[in-house]
């Protein structure tokens, strides 16, 4: 069922988008556009070499004449490619980041699902189907772009390779922006369509981590990949996997890949299911993910940009970047109040059960990212200066992290048990006004001590995991351990009795 | 055709439906109703898989919507109140589409659109885009989708809700048809008089729980094992009418109001012809002697206390 043409969801959007005579329509405004643009570069080529021309004092050469043909063929090759870049990418994620909040606004999608359609399907064709007139177009470029690249002297491989960019990048965006709208299909959809733009300019505006010590990110953006396959003047040298280079292409496949599949894992798991009982991943998968998370970034780790002057430098960022991965990975562990099993037994079956609370595995993936931190630093320690105990540091401050990610972990699944409407987005401004509460309360107490404010920040905010004070734990540290994990406990109590609550509402009623 | 069994729904502290006994068999067109908010919905939502149960099963034709959704919508044909479909496509591509979406045989779907457009009256709409069709004739065509795979279970929640009477019963000859065809039904409906006539069982559900269900007789003798009867007659003799009426010990409860009067009698049909025999052997000029039915809406208002959750 994965034949497009046999797919239903395809079929549909196929059919009611691309009607004979509006597919007329479109090819024949593609082509005129291909036309206009090919007479605009050969305008502006002329008239560069009519200048050229008067400067030299010499007559029109055939020379000449070959040189306008190939410069307005280059130049149209990449003007075309551009505006198909710029077409099926933003059409797609456009189009995909509606594709699940417009069908359950117009009261459809109970019926999709009511079909026999796996979700595996719904995907494809609502992927491919979604952004058809957009496909449809760059079908229609497509020979005339050709042609112009090969008459530029564009080799047939860096065409088709562009071509191959381009399909990869919108069946990209594309996912995520299907992501995005199944995720967020309780809110509005204009919600959800500027949330898929956001993403959109972040992706392509990944361009700029080229001079990170990260620069195989930047192959998320189509502008790093394509540039040197139009012709154009490398932006930057290749990115590297551990160290090796590879091309741009080869990087951007993989990154696409990698991800993308992470991401068809959670669509598939929770495309037909209702909106209050999405599941994103299951608790083993957070901790693969969290994994895979850490070894990208190690794996695409570059010691030659020089932003990080030791390895403590990188295991600060990691340290970071965790506390990101954590937070997003606890939120896809959040569970239905029906659901959540908060037992109070502290048996390893049922602390790790699969509807259980989100500590101990925020914890196992804490200590799977130590691991791979551990393993990042042996294997950079080469290309950086080493620093001095730094793994029983890191273990300190990577603890310290998880236990306010925790923390506000359990919050906002406290939320979801307290029959708040959208328990999440509440949940998170909240976080947000404790945090920025707490950044003006340090601001304030820093005009008298500045010693006392950097304790109190230590005590209500994860600051203390980035101290380089060099001991390996301040007083105040510690005692924002502390108090973290009686917050965790009363947090883990409070859920416990609201779950209990419900289990008791549900006994009497029954 | 339809097992429910202890289902529950809850969502938090809200017990929606509350460990819910259901059976329904094969060929009944069976009627859910219930004041708003009293899970009829959210009953029929577990039926089609679209909602998962708290607890219990939920088996349609034998198959687990839960365990086994994608195998099961093979069963089920659903339409609900809000009867939205696909207005940029023609009628025959989107029966055609659901028809694909319910994986049936490739060779067998032009003709069983055919079949459908041809059940539901739009012929002549065939290659019209659905944007140009009234709201009776989408709902007909929702129908028609609902049915497009031969479902043996048909779930319809409130599917008449904002049709004029025209398209109320014209849906209504089309429920028939397919009720005629060998599917079982089970309707969800706020407009009672609906019903009427129509269901073969109802149940009647409020705060999440069914306080009656079976056959419209057996809810009705459950509720009272008297029937109610009217009669009328020429003439002024009312003492006469009381003093045969109360000869017999089944009657009850008689009223009398000029030449009409209402009673109730517990027995059988035999019984009753005795009664009617005995006034007309008084000389009474009987006009009218009727069994008043109890209609659809009656036995709701009986039994329902209009609770909701």
């Amino acid at each position: 069922m994965l034949r497009l043409w046999k797919n239903p969801e395809f079929v549909r959007h196929f059919r009611s988008e691309l009607r004979r005579t509006r597919a007329t329509a479109v090819a024949l405004v593609v082509v005129a556009v291909c036309a206009l643009t090919v007479l605009a570069c050969w305008a502006d080529q002329e008239s560069h070499l009519l200048a050229i021309q008067a400067g030299s004092g010499k007559a029109p050469s055939a020379a000449m004449m070959h040189l306008l043909i190939t410069g307005t063929a280059i130049s149209s090759f990449r003007a075309l490619m551009l505006m198909q870049f710029g077409v099926l990418g933003f059409w797609s994620v456009f189009a995909c980041a509606q594709a699940v909040s417009r069908e359950r606004e117009r009261g459809t999608w109970d019926f999709q699902r009511t079909t026999r359609l796996a979700p595996y399907e719904l995907l494809v064709g609502k992927l491919f189907g979604e952004p058809v007139l957009a496909y449809f177009i760059v079908a229609c470029g497509f020979p005339i772009s050709v042609v112009a690249g090969m008459i530029g002297g564009v080799s047939i491989l860096h065409i088709l390779s562009a071509f191959l960019i381009l399909l990869s990048f919108a069946v990209f965006v594309g996912i995520a922006g299907l992501w995005l709208s199944s995720v967020l299909e309780g809110r509005g959809r204009g919600i959800v369509v500027i949330a898929a733009l956001g993403m959109f300019g972040i992706l392509v505006g990944a361009q700029g981590l080229s001079t990170s010590p990260f620069p195989g990110l930047a192959a998320f953006s189509p502008v790093s990949t394509s540039w040197p396959l139009l012709q154009y003047p490398r932006l930057s040298p290749n990115p590297v996997i551990f160290g090796a280079p590879v091309p741009w292409i080869v990087m951007a496949l993989l990154l696409y890949g990698s991800f993308g599949a992470w991401i068809v894992l959670m669509l598939l798991r929770n495309l037909k299911r209702d909106f209050q009982e999405l599941r994103l991943l299951l608790r083993w998968e957070v901790v693969g993910c969290c994994a895979f998370l850490n070894f990208v970034l190690y794996s695409l780790f570059s010691p030659n940009v020089e932003v990080f002057r030791d390895t403590a430098d990188l295991a600060e960022f990691m340290l970071a970047a965790n506390g990101f991965f954590f937070f997003f990975l606890g939120l896809t562990m959040l569970d239905t109040p029906e659901r959540l099993n908060a037992t109070t037994s502290f048996s390893l079956r049922s602390l790790f059960s699969e509807h259980g609370l989100q500590w101990p595995w925020l914890l196992a993936s804490s200590v799977t990212s130590y691991l791979l931190l551990i393993w990042g630093l042996l294997a950079w320690g080469r290309a950086l200066p080493s620093s001095a105990g730094l793994p029983a540091a890191a273990a300190i401050h990577l603890l310290i992290m998880t236990l306010f990610i925790t923390r506000d972990v359990l919050f906002i699944q406290w939320c979801k048990l307290t029959g708040l409407r959208a328990p999440l987005m509440k949940g998170v401004l909240f976080l947000g006004l404790y945090y920025a509460s707490v950044g003006v309360l340090c601001a304030v107490t820093e005009v008298s001590s500045n010693r006392f404010a950097i304790g109190l920040g230590n005590v209500l905010t994860p600051a203390a995991a980035f101290d380089r004070s060099g001991s390996l734990l301040s007083v105040t540290g510690a005692l924002g351990i502390v108090v973290q994990l009686m917050a965790i406990v009363f947090l883990v109590s409070a859920i416990h009795g609201r779950v209990g609550r419900i289990r008791l509402a549900a006994a009497v009623a029954a | 055709m339809i097992r429910l069994t202890s289902v529950r729904k809850q969502f938090g502290t809200l017990l929606a439906v509350r460990n819910l006994d259901l059976t329904i068999p094969k060929g009944e067109i069976y009627g859910l109703i219930g004041p708003n908010g009293a899970g009829k919905t959210t009953t029929i939502r577990m039926m089609c898989g679209l909602l998962p149960p708290t607890a219990g099963q939920v088996p349609i034709a034998g198959v687990d919507v839960i365990a086994e959704p994608e195998n099961a919508q093979k069963h089920i044909g659903y339409l609900s109140d809000f009867f939205a479909v696909y207005d940029d496509l023609k009628v025959w591509e989107y029966l055609d589409y659901f028809a694909h979406a319910y994986k049936m045989p490739e060779h067998e779907i032009p003709a069983r659109v055919r079949e459908v457009i041809s059940e539901i009256g739009l012929e002549v709409k065939t290659d019209s885009l659905i944007a140009g069709l009234s709201r009776g004739m989408k709902q007909r065509l929702g129908i028609g989708r609902a049915i497009i795979h031969k479902p043996e279970v048909l779930i319809l929640d409130e599917p008449a809700s904002g049709l004029d009477p025209k398209a109320r019963f014209e849906l209504r000859l089309l429920l028939q048809k397919v009720r005629d065809q060998g599917a079982t039904i089970l309707i969800s409906s706020h407009i009672l008089t609906e019903l009427d006539g129509f269901c073969t069982s109802i149940g009647i559900m409020e705060r999440g729980q069914l306080l009656r269900t079976g056959t419209i007789a057996e809810v009705t003798s459950a509720e009272s094992p008297t029937r109610p009867i009217a009669l009328r007659w020429l003439g002024g003799d009312s003492a006469t009418v009381r003093s045969v009426l109360e000869r017999f010990p089944g009657t009850s409860g008689i009223d009398i109001d000029g030449d009409t009067a209402q009673f109730r009698f517990m027995g059988a049909d035999a019984g009753l012809a005795q009664v009617l025999a005995e006034l007309l052997t008084a000389k009474i000029q009987i006009v009218t002697f009727t069994e008043i039915k109890t209609t659809v809406e009656d036995l709701y208002m009986k039994l329902s206390h209009h609770e909701v959750m």
